[in-house]
């Protein structure tokens, strides 16, 4: 235990902001293309794909609390620092800073192609970015607090943007479910890859854990974020599945938003435009989290205050914005991002598990 | 030894005649004022007193016939014990430094001195001139009691004292001003109030380094926990009852003197948009306005920018019934809608510029003048539409619900940023400033204590008093989210209610 964090308790909240803190950080881009990607392996049997997933998914924060009660208050440089020693824990987190930065470049990219997209052909990608950047910083110039407070409000602000889906699941057809149980085992593979990816951000627990007050209750809250994710996830998929064609849900690329073209009001028409730029709710609190996360473990290895490393993400994400420009070289990202995903969130916390064990055997011993 | 030299110099002014003290007085430490005053009273024993004083700021009738004339009969020979014996009135202090005396007469003091004597006496009688208790220009209420804070902090105390007799009403007094001292008094429950706050404002008024305090809202504004913000994080406050309200309820009241308004301390984002009124009216008119007042507060800042972006950019979302009626009315207009939007809401904002600085009556004229002819001449000179019209007036009426007009001001001003974001970038603009301003609300701070209380941090418990208002029957706790002392409300109230006393009976029994 020779290197606890001492937070102190005024910056501390309580668990239940885990929960939203989770949703946020799994729901953001990703589901807007979700429901297509999973559909070209699984066809029909998408959901059950994502259920799946979602088991895996679970399980996968239970272990990864597990990790971290059995190491008290401490964060993934603490955990990695006692286990392995100063220069490996740096090493993974050096990785893991190269990959948070990686995921929230493609997002914060992903983002302003929607808007290139839906509203403004002419407009370049780079000005979007940077309006949403001095968002950004300007949390996270305010601290946890901001930060939770800002995943909790903006939860609020656009839950109900998916109980619109309603209007489209108003319009399902059911023929369009069948047939079930079709899958062979590469489609089940493929799906399964695919639908992981809809799962980065768990990773957010080796951070932000040590400021959770009541410790106890983090297991329950987490798990209820992921499940609400879920949730989320597999109502898109099922409406997705219902309401297009199976032809043309193959050949959409955001079948999610293109469902909201569909919602009219008496006063309002064509509630995808709303919804792209409403987007912008969803996309922040994913991509403060990010930053913060990324300022955070520079703060954790080198002491490096974080009003300075926001500077750097800013700058290096303009950079990058500036690169990748074209969606080939988009799409290019988001794949290094998704298949280390499988890496950083799946596989790192079930090998950190077997020393977690270790140590826990041992302290009961002594 | 500087203690050594100030004592000598004190001892070179006492003893000395009264002539040479009035010339000490009015000319080295009062740089000859000219209503400076010295009255030479000789009395039965043939001793010379002398009262000096500034006739501008005493009350003439008190000095003559309270300190002047005993003094005057008096038969015996006198020293500065008798003197203090002789006069009836309070609050007396003997002096022999000659700035604190010229401090002391600055306030309203009359300086007694007998000749060749060693140190004098002071009486205070300022005379104040207030205006009586009147009602509140700003702040309007229907049910609550019509009157208003006087620029006498005498008179406001008195009116809080009245309000709460209880002796855990605690007053603590600071004079603040380095240049121009003032008096200022911090007002708060002791058995409510939160210590951390209390102690927190007490640090704050203490350490304030400022020349001038001029009344409470600059002082408000100097002890922001964000001076930068365009929120303000205290609330000034004409009304002696809302003043009371927020003290019972925990908070802390800050009194200045020479101003005609008291700050409370610390608020939350939506005590804004609460009045006193809301809590004399029923419980369902309470709880419909103040979620009224806060729909109308978002209305006022997204709906002409949603028109401009609508109209710039995505005309696809209007519906084609309004697209017809809406290309009919700007068919006329020559401007973007961007700038049609920009003239009228300037416009209207030089109305209500206009309206609050012309006297009332004038005012009243302005009023209607700004609203029927200009707005009818607009449309029909084709700058503006219709529609356009509607939506600015409507925005401006729900900006007017506020019940603070600090508030509603920074909002109706806040508006403007966001119509140029709308003309610029569409509805991604108008999120982006929304988000902004959320995150901005989530960073301020009042005294410490979070300003989007108690939506975040969430306490469902506390909306039942900030968001809408529950019937007294069924409101037995503070709001937690100031952390009081006492969260419960007394027992016996709630308890004694008929509506509770009806456990384990059937209707009609």
């Amino acid at each position: 235990m020779k290197d606890q964090l001492n937070i102190p308790t005024h910056l501390k909240f309580r668990a239940s902001y885990l929960f939203f803190i989770l949703y946020n950080i799994l729901i953001g881009v990703g589901i807007v293309e979700y429901p297509r990607r999973v559909y070209n392996y699984a066809q029909q049997d998408s959901w059950l794909v994502l259920i799946l997933v979602a088991l895996i998914a679970h399980s996968i924060v239970a272990i990864t609390i597990f990790i971290l009660k059995t190491y008290k208050s401490t964060d993934l440089y603490g955990i990695l620092q006692e286990t392995f020693g100063n220069w490996f824990a740096k090493l993974i987190c050096y990785l893991f800073i190269i990959y948070f930065f990686t995921v929230y470049l493609s997002a914060l990219a992903k983002y302003t192609e929607f808007i290139v997209v839906f509203i403004f052909p002419q407009l370049s990608k780079f000005i979007i970015g940077f309006l949403i950047t001095i968002l950004i910083a300007y949390s996270i110039y305010g601290g946890i607090r901001v930060i939770v407070g800002v995943s909790f409000l903006f939860f609020l602000l656009t839950i109900w943007v998916f109980g619109l889906l309603a209007v489209p699941a108003s319009m399902i057809d059911t023929n369009n479910y069948f047939p079930l149980f079709n899958l062979d085992r590469n489609g089940l593979l493929q799906g399964l890859r695919v639908s992981a990816y809809s799962f980065i951000g768990i990773e957010v627990l080796w951070f932000i854990y040590p400021y959770v007050r009541n410790k106890d209750k983090a297991m329950f809250y987490s798990q209820l974020g992921v499940l609400a994710a879920v949730v989320i996830l597999f109502i898109s998929v099922i409406i997705s599945i219902g309401f297009y064609a199976p032809k043309q849900l193959e050949s959409l690329i955001w079948p999610v938003l293109g469902m909201y073209k569909i919602i009219s009001f008496s006063i309002f028409e064509r509630l995808d435009i709303f919804a792209v730029s409403y987007w912008i709710f969803i996309i922040l609190p994913n991509l403060i989290l990010y930053a913060w996360l990324i300022t955070r473990s520079l703060k954790r290895i080198h002491q490096i205050k974080q009003k300075h490393s926001i500077w750097a993400i800013i700058i290096l994400s303009a950079i990058g914005l500036y690169f990748i420009q074209s969606s080939i070289k988009l799409e290019a990202l988001l794949d290094v991002a998704d298949i280390s995903s499988i890496f950083f969130v799946f596989l790192f916390p079930i090998l950190l598990f077997p020393f977690a064990i270790i140590k826990r055997i041992r302290g009961t011993k002594k | 030894m500087k203690r050594k030299s100030t004592k000598k110099k004190q001892q070179s002014l006492f003893p000395s005649t009264l002539e040479e003290v009035e010339k000490d007085l009015n000319e080295k430490a009062l740089n000859s004022s000219p209503d400076f005053t010295m009255k030479v009273v000789e009395t039965e024993s043939n001793q010379r007193v002398g009262f000096y004083f500034l006739y501008s700021i005493i009350k003439p009738q008190v000095v003559y016939e309270q300190i002047i004339s005993p003094i005057q009969k008096a038969k015996k020979t006198l020293d500065i014990k008798a003197i203090d014996n002789m006069i009836v009135l309070p609050n007396s202090k003997q002096e022999s430094n000659i700035d604190e005396i010229a401090k002391k007469l600055l306030q309203g003091a009359v300086c007694i001195y007998i000749e060749n004597d060693q140190s004098c006496l002071m009486h205070s009688v300022p005379l104040q001139e207030h205006r009586s208790i009147d009602r509140a220009e700003t702040e309007s209420l229907i049910f609550g009691p019509q009157m208003a804070f006087t620029g006498s902090i005498e008179t406001n105390l008195n009116m809080v004292r009245n309000m709460i007799d209880t002796p855990h009403l605690k007053i603590e007094r600071f004079i603040l001003g380095n240049k121009i001292p003032n008096e200022i008094q911090m007002i708060y429950m002791n058995d409510i109030a939160n210590e951390e706050n209390v102690n927190e404002l007490r640090k704050r008024l203490t350490s304030l380094q400022s020349e001038d305090i001029m009344n409470a809202s600059v002082l408000s504004q100097k002890i922001e926990d964000n001076p930068y913000s365009f929120f303000p994080q205290y609330i000034v406050t004409e009304l002696p009852d809302r003043f009371t309200y927020s003290i019972k309820e925990g908070k802390i009241g800050i009194l200045v003197d020479n101003s005609s308004a008291g700050i409370v301390a610390p608020i939350t984002f939506s005590s804004f948009f609460e009045s006193t009124d809301d809590i004399y009216g029923r419980w369902v008119i309470g709880s419909f306005t103040r979620l009224m007042r806060m729909f109308a507060m978002i209305m006022s800042i997204t709906l002409t920018p949603l028109y401009v972006a609508a109209l710039t950019f995505h005309y696809e979302v209007i519906p084609e019934a309004l697209l017809l009626s809406l290309g009919e009315s700007r068919n006329r207009v020559p401007f973007p809608p961007l700038m049609e939007t920009l003239i009228l809401e300037t416009m209207m904002e030089f109305i209500r510029e206009a309206g609050a600085r012309l006297p009332t009556k004038v005012g009243q004229t302005m009023g209607i003048v700004g609203g029927i002819v200009i707005g009818q001449a607009v449309v029909q000179a084709g700058f503006t539409s219709n529609i356009l019209i509607i939506l600015v007036a409507l925005s401006a009426l729900a900006s007017f619900t506020t019940p603070d007009y600090v508030m509603g001001t920074s909002l109706r001003i806040l508006r403007f940023p966001i119509i140029l974001l709308a003309g610029t970038f569409g509805f991604v603009g108008i999120f982006f400033m929304v988000a902004f301003i959320i995150i901005h609300l989530l960073r301020l701070r009042s005294l410490h204590r979070p300003y989007t209380a108690p939506i975040y941090p969430f306490r469902f418990s506390d909306f039942d008093q900030s968001q809408v208002r529950i019937p007294f029957a069924l409101n037995k706790r503070r709001a937690t989210s100031l952390l009081p002392k006492k969260t419960k409300r007394k027992k016996s109230n709630a308890d004694q209610h008929p509506l509770f006393n009806t456990k384990g009976k059937d209707i009609d029994e």
